[in-house]
């Protein structure tokens, strides 16, 4: 039995409770670090969108649309392909991206329609056609609307609720980490007082900590290969389920080093438990010659 | 001795770990669940269905002086001029219909809120007249009528879909930002009041008719 009196089992109730807490603790930081340094990360999500095939896949996507407005407008098919290039879309995507974690407002200037009217009249002229006011004004109406189709492929759905969640985020993540550092600092104080003449049931908690951690991160991300939640990502939209995939992977990558890292502590502490076993079995060895002395 | 240690070892392992598996699980599911039910939604880019459906009469459309709808009839009509008419046989109504809503289109025939849209444009045409006049049989109209409109550009069909009372000023009686093409045919009520606060709303989906560019 593990119990052996009333005050050991409190102790060694509390313990294993305060250690459960502990281990919680850890569980819920090392996510939090995660999602933060991830999701709520510029520079990974930059990098995510340069690695992935996002930025080709939109202009691809306005070039395609553009292209069918060509062909009814009177423009010849190639004509719309020099117009959205893939530095300028990544260049303009990136750019949405810098002021969404930034908090700055989208910048929805006229320059793009400007230019793409500046090229209609460019080929109306030099194949024949006269600009009158009416056909300026239809131009004028292409533009915009070729506009909004290259707007709606740089720009950030749902712009402004994001932003307030990363803000939100920002915020609060100092606190959260805070608080969370605070408790695990308190849980081990705790632990340390209770177990301070039994260092080897301190190791042993302090082993089921860790190995009880890598054993919930070994079982999430397992389970997510299991059940493919990569492929079930539920977005219909073949551009942002893309990028979700590769952002998914990276992340599980992440979980992945922290595993590892954790399972490295893990196996230190069960050497250095196996280390006081034989220090404290040698000691005992040598008190009990004395006594039978 | 050595065994019981393992053992209680992997076990306080094996228990932190379901336990806070199931824990992290139930915390935060409660928080990402919403997300994830709308992700789908809020990941779109804006709707070009209207583009695919583009119809023009001449191929260098944008190089003529005006814009063709099908039929070869210039789009959109003049601010204030007759460009069709509207029927609903249920409710014996049978009248011209103007670009516009101000006193002098509405004393010939029905209006069109020049700040919505046209039929054919794929969003909501907003269109009014007086209950004394060419209205006053609306409240005879019911869920499943057809709303006919014919235009100097197509001919259009809607099914009337819903009907309601509302304050004129009730913004939330009608959606001008509603991205599928409806019609909302509005009147003033009771209908043999005057000068009334109060609107009888019809609600009509699309049915039929030529897509027009935007």
């Amino acid at each position: 039995m593990i119990f052996s009196n009333n005050s050991s089992f409190i102790k060694k109730f509390l313990s294993i409770l305060i250690a459960f807490s502990t281990c919680l603790i850890i569980m819920f930081l090392t996510t939090v670090f995660i999602i933060n340094n991830t999701l709520f990360n510029k520079s990974f999500i930059v990098k995510n969108l340069q690695h992935s095939d996002y930025i080709e896949t939109c202009a691809e996507q306005i070039r395609n649309n553009m292209e069918k407005l060509g062909k009814d407008s009177g423009f010849s098919s190639d004509f719309f392909m020099t117009i959205a290039s893939k530095d300028n879309v990544e260049c303009d995507i990136l750019n949405s991206f810098e002021k969404l974690y930034n908090n700055e407002d989208e910048d929805h200037s006229s320059d793009f329609e400007d230019m793409l009217y500046g090229k209609f009249v460019e080929y109306g002229t030099s194949n024949g056609y006269k600009i009158t006011e009416g056909v300026s004004d239809n131009l004028h109406k292409l533009a915009s609307f070729c506009g909004q189709i290259y707007a709606s492929h740089t720009s950030i759905p749902c712009n402004a609720q994001i932003r307030a969640l990363i803000e939100m985020e920002k915020n609060f993540f100092g606190v959260y980490v805070l608080i969370g550092l605070t408790l695990l600092l308190f849980m081990i104080i705790i632990l340390v007082l209770i177990n301070r003449k039994k260092l080897h049931e301190l190791t042993k908690l302090l082993i089921a900590i860790f190995a009880g951690s890598c054993l919930s991160f070994s079982l999430i991300l397992t389970s997510s290969k299991i059940f493919n939640v990569e492929g079930n990502i539920p977005i219909s939209n073949i551009v942002f389920k893309n990028f979700a995939k590769k952002c998914y992977c990276e992340i599980w990558n992440e979980f992945l080093i922290i595993l590892i890292n954790f399972a490295i502590i893990f196996v230190l502490l069960v050497v250095f438990y196996i280390f006081l076993t034989k220090v404290y079995g040698q000691k005992n060895k040598q008190k009990y010659v004395k006594l039978s002395n | 001795m050595k065994k019981n240690i393992l053992v209680s070892i992997i076990f306080l392992s094996v228990l932190f770990c379901l336990a806070g598996t199931f824990i992290l699980y139930i915390s935060l599911k409660p928080i990402a669940e919403p997300y994830v039910e709308v992700i789908d939604e809020v990941l779109q880019f804006e709707d070009h269905e209207m583009f695919d459906q583009m119809n023009f009469e001449h191929k260098n459309a944008f190089f003529a002086d005006d814009i063709f709808g099908p039929n070869g009839i210039k789009f959109p009509p003049k601010s204030g001029s007759k460009y069709g008419k509207l029927w609903i046989e249920t409710a014996k109504i049978n009248a011209p219909l103007y670009y516009g809503d101000g006193k002098s289109e509405l004393a010939k025939g029905i209006g069109t809120f020049e700040g919505a849209y046209l039929p054919g444009q794929g969003r909501t045409i907003l269109i009014c007249s007086h209950n004394m006049g060419y209205c006053k049989g609306l409240g005879d109209a019911a869920i499943g009528d057809q709303i006919h409109i014919e235009t100097t550009y197509g001919n259009y069909v809607y099914t009337i879909v819903n009907t309601k009372i509302a304050d004129a000023d009730d913004e939330s009686a009608y959606d001008l930002k509603k991205k599928e093409e409806n019609v909302i045919l509005y009147t003033c009520y009771p209908f043999n009041a005057y000068q009334t606060p109060t609107r009888y709303f019809v609600y009509a989906k699309y049915i039929s008719g030529p897509k027009i560019f935007l």
